[in-house]
């Protein structure tokens, strides 16, 4: 199957020996760069013509200081009151004092001076001109010298920060991810303030030119980790990157999966603490959601929430997790094997009133159960995709006219929708969506599997599913870790959640450089211990 | 991974879906069967009735007043053929891993029930914790056609009594398959299982509408205990005497009164009891002694006696004691002199503590058995007395 897949891809690759995404892309000729000409009128052409048809690409002769210059920018890139306030301002400064800036140091020296609030970069190519014009900087050329300056004037035009949509929890910080990459970066930085925190950028994507950010602490993270992940982010050939999800397909270690191999998440407080324990985030610039590398499969079943309340009662959420997760797999499958396959298995008072329920039902129970699946399936892709306008007509008509009407018209039994509803509200327990959709999927597969040779196909399927996931690594951690291999000492966080006293070390699995997080953490206790 | 592999992996998962799904059965096309009697008939054939249940008259909401099951009679030869040949008259296919009762006539249980039993422990559809009973006094399809209001299906009524009867008085013997065949193998022991009969007229519990009388008319009964010589009926114990027998096999809980005076009677209640059998052999006779060892609260007491003195409970533990030593012998004696069987299993201690002596007898146990000397020794403790000491009785004699 691998070699089929494999020869798939193969046929879909075009020759891409030449493709590399970086702003060198933007040369046209890949013969090499071109210095920004000491021409003023030569590099007036040259702007011209590569902005060519563009309605909001400016160009103004302007003086600095004494000497004649180029102004450019695109009007939808840059904020226009920056603009006008910084550079303007200085550049009519300069032109009152005469600012001599005929030297290179001169020119250097008066970018530094001037302009000393905004970032300022010094470039020496053409293409680097119109990188940084289509990044929203504004380009100061002189004539007489082949370099020029760039100044940021980006325009903040953002998202506030808001209330994480997609992982809410009660207690603990409420912001989250926006768009920007600049506000994410922020957000994390302002929750760990360490030097050791770094954060690593990258381009990626040939025509879409999309930052990318790798964040780790270099005194903690793994050496290996960080330099697969580097080097996976750095060998992304793709032409357009929107959301941390092309990457996440790009740099996974497999892809015929169901199970996602990277966490997503858009709480920053979530990746500050993985961060913390040794993992590394990708944060790409234009989606809201941050990856996390490496993962494990008990990462699905935790939350930030749990170490914000008592162990005890965030030990107890957990198990619950782990429960939902193994109803919205199996509950359907055991359902179908119990009813049609092994009815000796249900007590007689659960099984008549099963039998009762079910008379008149004109399907078999599994095809019973799938109609109910695929409708709630249904509901719920309407859900997510149609207009928020119109969307108090799916609730109205999903509960109230498939759930009700189906049992009164006698298509499916009363059991059966508690069956699928419970089903449901246990897929919705997991934290990260793409986990629970895996769930989603291998739901129907293990009903399929029940349907044919009952609770040994339930359980054949749940051996297969078990089997891949001990096969399968995340950034060479294996998957099932610490349960499988086991690892005793990372057992503190895994089903349940001991005292944060407890907690001194970071999780073996992740081979961290420093693997004691707070050795003189003590329980009160302890402590009194020690003072006696 | 080659081509071929990839095939066999392909048709390996196709001969999952293509197995057929054969013991695949909805649930609406099975009927579940609860009980099965077994009636003589002529010439050499029995007569087999089915109870099925009729899920619908079960459930609060599909319930429409019709029978709660469904009971179906054929004649034939052997159990498997009967059981599959049940569709002459019932539409959908059997099921028996729900059976929880067979009840046997009186006159097959005398002819011998083994020829059953075989077939039922053959089979792999029947689980083996169904209760044999013996239908006292009445036909066994009686005992299946009997209703009652809150456990509308018979046999279902009687297991769920039976399970309560035995946790709160104690007087139960566990006569599912397993056990009835266990005894029936074992060379000192000869089986028991419960009998039921009806109270009342047997007619008039075959209508639901009997459930509309406050006073039924017809009410399935707990009767004691059947006694088998092999797989062959002997005789009964009544439901007092059962308690009695059961005391000798470790009785759990049960509540016993013994009389403290001359114009009165108190109640222990039973909750913690051991019995230990000693067997011996003495001038060629078979030898036991029956050690029971209970403790239990006071929960009744007619008489005047205090329980704030020490010298009550004495005197009560020791009434008590000779009250169980001579009831349990009386019923074991009833049982040596007038059945001869040892459903106690006395031969099963003897053949673990004299293995030698009893092989010598083991042709002939059931003789030996008549004439042993068993004597019971009661050894009684009194915990407790409820939530009053001093009676209001004291203060009315004053």
């Amino acid at each position: 199957m691998k070699k089929v897949f494999k020869q798939i891809i193969s046929s879909m690759k075009v020759d891409d020996t030449n493709n590399k995404t970086t702003p060198e892309d933007l040369v046209e000729d890949h013969n090499g760069f071109i210095p920004i000409s000491a021409s003023l009128k030569k590099s007036e052409n040259e702007f011209n013509q590569t902005f060519d048809k563009n309605y909001d690409f400016y160009l103004e002769k302007i003086f600095v200081g004494k000497q004649q210059g180029l102004l450019l920018y695109l009007t939808s890139m840059v904020d226009l009151t920056t603009v006008a306030e910084t550079i303007r301002t200085a550049l009519a400064n300069a032109y009152r004092e005469k600012k001599d800036v005929s030297t290179s140091t001169d020119f250097v020296n008066f970018g530094k001076e001037y302009f000393s609030s905004n970032d300022t970069v010094t470039i020496q190519y053409n293409h680097e001109v119109s990188w940084y014009v289509l990044s929203g900087y504004t380009v100061i050329l002189v004539d007489g010298q082949s370099q020029g300056i760039a100044i940021s004037t980006v325009t903040t035009e953002n998202r506030a920060i808001a209330q994480s949509k997609t992982q809410t929890i009660i207690r603990g910080p409420q912001d989250s991810f926006t768009e920007a990459k600049g506000t994410n970066v922020s957000l994390i930085r302002r929750r760990i303030k360490n030097p050791h925190l770094k954060f690593e950028q990258f381009t990626v994507g040939k025509d879409t030119q999309t930052s990318v950010c790798l964040a780790y602490l270099d005194n903690v993270a793994s050496e290996d980790i960080v330099v697969e992940a580097r080097k996976r982010v750095k060998e992304i050939k793709s032409s357009a990157i929107f959301d941390s999800g092309n990457i996440e397909e790009f740099i996974s270690d497999r892809v015929i999966t169901p199970f996602p191999m990277l966490y997503h998440t858009d709480r920053p407080d979530t990746v500050s603490s993985n961060i913390i324990e040794g993992k590394v985030a990708i944060i790409v610039d234009g989606s809201p959601y941050v990856l996390l590398a490496p993962v494990v499969f008990t990462d699905f079943f935790q939350v930030s929430e749990d170490y914000y309340q008592g162990f005890m009662m965030a030990s107890m959420l957990r198990l619950l997790r782990y429960l939902a997760f193994l109803l919205a797999l199996l509950l359907p499958s055991i359902y179908i094997g119990l009813t049609t396959f092994h009815h000796q298995l249900i007590p007689t008072g659960l099984i008549v009133s099963i039998q009762a329920q079910r008379e008149g039902v004109p399907f078999p129970a599994v095809v019973e159960l799938l109609i109910m699946e695929v409708t709630f399936e249904i509901l719920r892709e309407a859900g997510v995709r149609m207009p928020r306008v119109v969307g108090q007509t799916v609730s109205i008509v999903g509960a109230l006219v498939i759930g009700q009407a189906a049992v009164e018209a006698g298509i499916v039994s009363h059991f059966l929708v508690i069956i699928v509803a419970l089903t449901a509200m246990a897929g919705f327990v997991s934290p990260v969506y793409s986990f629970a959709n895996a769930t989603r999927l291998l739901r129907f597969a293990l009903i399929f599997f029940t349907a044919a040779l009952g609770l040994f196909g339930t359980l054949t399927g749940f051996l297969m599913i078990i089997a891949h996931l001990a096969s399968i690594r995340s950034f060479g951690v294996p998957y099932l870790a610490p349960m499988g291999p086991f690892i005793l000492e990372d057992q503190k966080d895994v089903f349940v959640r001991l005292p944060i006293q407890l907690m001194k070390r970071r999780p073996n699995y992740l081979h961290p450089k420093k693997d004691v997080k707070e050795a003189n953490k003590s329980l009160p206790s302890q402590k009194k211990e020690e003072s006696t | 991974m080659s081509r071929k592999k990839f095939l066999v992996t392909i048709l390996l998962l196709l001969l999952g879906i293509a197995t057929g799904c054969w013991d695949r059965k909805e649930l609406d096309q099975v009927s579940l069967v609860t009980g099965l009697a077994l009636e003589i008939s002529e010439d050499d054939a029995f007569s087999l009735t089915i109870e099925a249940i009729n899920a619908s008259e079960l459930n609060a909401q599909t319930a429409e007043g019709l029978a709660p099951t469904i009971t179906y009679e054929l004649k034939g030869l052997t159990m498997a053929e009967l059981l599959n040949k049940m569709n002459m008259g019932i539409t959908r296919e059997l099921n028996f891993s729900h059976t929880r009762t067979l009840i046997v006539d009186e006159k097959v249980a005398e002819e011998g029930i083994s020829k059953f039993l075989q077939f039922l422990e053959k089979s792999g559809q029947f689980r083996n914790d169904f209760q044999i009973i013996v239908a006292k006094g009445v036909k066994a399809t009686d005992i299946i056609t009997t209703t009652y209001p809150i456990q509308k299906v018979p046999s279902m009524k009687m297991y769920e009594q039976f399970t309560t009867i035995e946790e709160t008085w104690g007087g139960y013997p566990q006569s599912a398959l397993t056990d009835f065949v266990f005894s029936l193998t074992s060379e000192g022991r000869h089986p028991v299982s419960a009998a039921v009969t009806v109270k009342g007229k047997p007619e008039e519990g075959h209508n639901v509408d009997d459930n509309k009388d406050l006073d039924l008319d017809a009410v399935l009964e707990y009767s004691g205990m059947a006694m088998f010589h092999n797989d062959r009926l002997v005789g009964f114990l009544s439901v007092e005497e059962t308690r009695n027998y059961m005391w000798t096999q470790d009785i759990n809980r049960t509540t016993a009164t013994a009389p403290c005076g001359e114009d009165g009677y108190f109640a222990l209640q039973i909750y913690n009891s051991h019995t230990k059998v000693d067997a011996s052999f003495e001038n060629d006779v078979p030898k036991f002694t029956v050690r029971v060892i209970i403790e239990g609260d006071i929960h009744d007491n007619q008489c005047a006696h205090g329980l704030d003195e020490i010298s009550t409970y004495e005197n009560y533990q020791k009434i008590m004691e000779e009250h169980l030593e001579e009831k349990l012998t009386k019923t074991i004696t009833s049982v040596q002199e007038n059945h001869g069987v040892d459903v106690f299993g006395f031969g099963e201690h003897l053949s673990k503590q004299q293995y030698k002596k009893f092989k010598e007898h083991v042709d002939d146990w059931d003789e030996e058995f008549s004439h042993a000397v068993i004597d019971v020794v009661a050894s009684v403790y009194i915990r407790r007395d409820g939530m009053r000491t001093k009676s209001f009785i004291d203060q009315l004699d004053e």
